[in-house]
C-alpha cells in the first residue's frame, strides 16, 4: 500500500525533470539553467527556441503521453481485457481516418482536425461496441471486430495518403506518428479537449473496480454497467482522439503504459489511474526527446522510437514477471 | 396477488426460445432461510438471477416490500439485497480487505471514498466472518473455500437485509462447505438476514434451511420444511432418485442416500 504510493510519487517527479531534459537537447543543447531561465525570463536568448518551439512541443508530447495511457486503461477496464488499446480495436485508424477527411475536405482548416479525430475515436469505439454487442459485450468479440475494422480503416488511410498526397503535405506529423512542427497554437487547440477528458477520468476509478468484478456482481453492487460502460467510451473516444490530433498514430503507449504501470502498482485503479498518466508522460516525452537526439539533424518520429524502446523492454517485462491479467 | 416480503410473482423466462421459467410465483418468508433445490438444468439459478436483471424475465416481477424490484435505484435496491453470483471474478492481486470494501460501493456518495464508518463496517465484517488473519492477503493466494469465505464477507459488508447465495458451497470441500453454511447461518441468526440460496446437495440443505423449494421444468414442483420435503416420495419426483430416509439426531433434521436413478 504504502509502497504503491511511492511508486506513483516517483513516477510523478520524473515528468518534470523529463520535460527540463527534453527542453534541452536538439541542435543546440541547453542546461538546466538556461532551460529555466528561458522559461521564466522572456527576455532570455534561449527564448525563441526553448519557449516557442521546445517547450509547446514537450508538453504535447506529455499530454498525448497522458491521454493515451488513460484512454488504454479505460479500454482494458470496459472490456476487462488487458490486450484492449486504442490502437488494437481500432479507434487509432478509425480517428486517423476521420482525421484525414476532415485534412482533406477542409484544407484550410486544421483546427478541426482535432474534432474530426474525437469524432472519429468515438463512431468507431461506438461501432465495435455496436457489433459485439448481444446482451452485454463479449470482449473477444470486440477485439476480433476492432482488429477487422482497424484494417479497414487502414486500408481507407493508405488509400487516402497515396490519392491525396498533396492535400496532405502540411499534416506529417499527424500522418507518420510524430510531434514535429507543433507549437503553441496546436497546444493551444488541443489542450482544452486533453484537459476536459482527463477530468473526467477522476470520477471513474471506483467504479472501474467495481466492473472488474464481472458484470454480475457489478449490477448486484447498483453500478449500471452498460451505461457506466457508454460513459467510459465517450471519454476513452475523447482522450484518444486528442492525442491522435496532435500526434498521430502512436500505437504502443495505450498498450504498454497500463501495463507497466499495473506490474508497477496493480489493478486497483485508483493507483493505476495516477501511475499510467505519469508514466505515460514520462515516457512520450523521453520518446520524442530521444528520436531528436539519435540521428540529429534529422528526427525520428515518436512513434517509431516508441516501438523501439518500449518493444522490447515489454517482452523482457512480461518474460520476468510472468502472467499478466486484465 | 397479495405481495409479501420478497418473491416472485408470475415470473417467465426464456433462453434461446426456450422456456426456463414458466409463470412461477414464490413467496420468500422474512428472517427465514430459504434454499431451492432440483436438478441441473431447472432453473433455479436463472430464478436468482432475475433479482439484478442479469437474466431479464420475459414477464412477470419480482417485489421487495410490495413493490417490483424495478421502482428501486439500483444502488438503493444494492443496500438491501445482496446476491453472490456462483462464478466470480476478481483481479488476482487484489487483497481480502479491499475485495470486501468493495461491498460499501452502495453507500458511496458521488465521487467521495469511504468513510471512517464504512472502514469500521469492513473491519467488523472481517473478524465477523474469521478472515482476520487473510486480510492481507492476495485473493490468488487464497484457497477455494478462503476465497469464497472473502466474498461472502463482501455481501456481508452490505448489511444486507436479505442475502442470495448461488450455489455458494460448489467446488469446496466438506469442511469449507460447513464453514460457508454455518457463517451463513450466523448471518441469519444475529443479524437477521434473510437467506436464500440455491444448494446442490440436499442433506445440507435439509440441515441449513427452513424453507425448502424444489424446481423441476420450470416451475415449483413441491416446497415445505426439511422434514415434509426429505421423504423417498418427493425426492422421487424431485430427482428421479430411489432414496433411503434416515434420521440426523445431531442436526435434528433428516437426510437421505441415494440408491439408483429411475428412468
Amino acid at each position: 500500500m504504502k509502497l504503491r504510493n511511492l511508486i506513483i510519487a516517483v513516477l510523478a517527479i520524473m515528468c518534470p525533470i523529463a520535460v527540463l531534459f527534453s527542453v534541452g537537447v536538439g541542435a543546440v543543447q541547453y542546461n538546466y539553467l538556461e532551460v529555466l531561465n528561458a522559461i521564466f525570463d522572456a527576455d532570455s536568448k534561449a527564448r525563441l527556441i526553448i519557449f516557442e518551439l521546445r517547450f509547446p512541443r514537450t508538453l504535447a508530447a506529455g499530454m498525448v503521453g497522458v491521454c493515451l495511457s488513460l484512454s488504454g486503461c479505460i479500454l482494458q477496464g470496459i472490456m476487462r481485457n488487458s490486450l484492449a488499446s486504442p490502437s488494437t480495436i481500432g479507434v487509432t485508424s478509425g480517428a486517423s481516418f476521420v482525421g484525414y477527411m476532415t485534412l482533406v475536405v477542409f484544407p484550410a482548416s486544421a483546427h478541426l482536425l482535432p474534432i474530426g479525430s474525437i469524432v472519429g475515436a468515438f463512431s468507431t469505439t461506438l461501432l465495435i461496441y455496436a457489433l459485439a454487442y448481444r446482451k452485454g459485450v463479449s470482449p473477444v468479440k470486440m477485439i476480433l471486430s476492432g482488429m477487422a475494422v482497424s484494417s479497414l480503416f487502414g486500408a481507407f488511410n493508405d488509400m487516402i495518403r497515396t490519392v491525396f498526397a498533396d492535400k496532405l503535405g502540411d499534416a506529417v506529423g499527424f500522418l507518420v506518428g510524430g510531434l514535429n512542427g507543433v507549437v503553441w497554437d496546436e497546444v493551444r487547440m488541443l489542450l482544452p479537449y486533453m484537459v476536459v477528458g482527463i477530468l473526467a477520468t477522476f470520477i471513474l476509478p471506483a467504479r472501474l473496480n467495481i466492473l472488474a468484478l464481472g458484470d454480475e456482481t457489478a449490477n448486484s453492487l447498483g453500478l449500471q454497467t452498460e451505461r457506466f460502460r457508454f460513459i467510459l467510451i465517450c471519454i476513452s473516444s475523447l482522450l484518444a482522439g486528442a492525442a491522435i490530433a496532435a500526434a498521430g498514430m502512436i500505437s504502443f503507449v495505450g498498450l504498454m503504459v497500463p501495463h507497466l504501470a499495473r506490474l508497477m502498482v496493480g489493478s486497483d485503479y485508483r493507483k493505476l489511474f495516477p501511475a499510467s498518466a505519469f508514466l505515460g508522460f514520462f515516457v512520450v516525452v523521453m520518446c520524442d526527446a530521444i528520436g531528436r537526439i539519435v540521428m540529429a539533424p534529422s528526427e525520428v518520429p515518436v512513434s517509431v522510437i516508441m516501438s523501439f524502446i518500449g518493444a522490447p523492454f515489454f517482452l523482457y517485462l512480461l518474460r520476468s514477471r510472468g502472467e499478466v491479467k486484465g | 396477488m397479495n405481495r409479501g416480503y420478497f418473491g416472485f410473482e408470475a415470473l417467465s423466462v426464456r433462453y434461446d426460445r426456450k422456456n426456463v421459467l414458466t409463470d412461477m410465483s414464490l413467496d420468500i418468508r422474512q428472517g427465514k432461510i430459504t434454499t431451492l433445490i432440483g436438478k441441473n438444468g431447472c432453473g433455479k439459478s436463472s430464478l436468482l438471477k432475475t433479482v439484478f436483471e442479469a437474466v431479464k424475465p420475459s414477464s412477470g416481477n419480482v417485489y421487495y416490500r410490495g413493490k417490483s424490484v424495478k421502482s428501486y435505484g439500483s444502488k438503493e435496491l444494492a443496500k438491501k439485497i445482496a446476491y453472490l453470483p456462483q462464478v466470480h471474478e476478481a483481479p488476482p492481486d487484489v487483497d481480502v480487505k479491499t475485495l470486501v470494501s468493495y461491498g460499501r460501493f452502495p453507500f458511496q456518495r458521488f465521487g467521495r471514498g469511504l468513510t471512517k464508518e464504512d472502514y469500521k463496517i469492513v473491519d467488523d465484517t472481517i473478524s465477523f466472518t474469521g478472515l482476520n488473519e487473510l486480510k492481507d492477503r492476495k485473493m490468488s493466494e487464497l484457497s477455494g473455500g478462503e476465497r469464497q469465505r472473502a466474498w461472502i464477507a463482501m455481501a456481508v459488508c452490505r448489511q444486507p437485509e436479505i442475502l442470495i447465495l448461488d450455489e455458494p458451497t460448489t467446488y469446496l470441500d466438506v469442511g469449507h462447505q460447513i464453514d460457508v453454511l454455518e457463517l451463513v447461518r450466523r448471518m441469519n441468526t444475529q443479524m437477521g438476514t434473510t437467506i436464500i440460496m440455491v444448494l446442490h446437495d440436499v442433506n445440507l440443505a435439509a440441515r441449513y434451511s427452513d424453507d425448502l423449494y424444489a424446481i423441476r421444468n420450470g416451475n415449483i414442483c413441491c416446497e415445505g420444511c426439511p422434514n415434509e420435503m426429505v421423504t423417498r416420495e418427493r425426492m422421487k419426483k424431485i430427482f428421479d432418485v430411489d432414496a433411503e430416509i434416515y434420521r440426523d439426531v445431531t442436526n435434528n433434521c433428516p437426510y437421505f442416500i441415494p440408491l439408483k436413478t429411475l428412468g
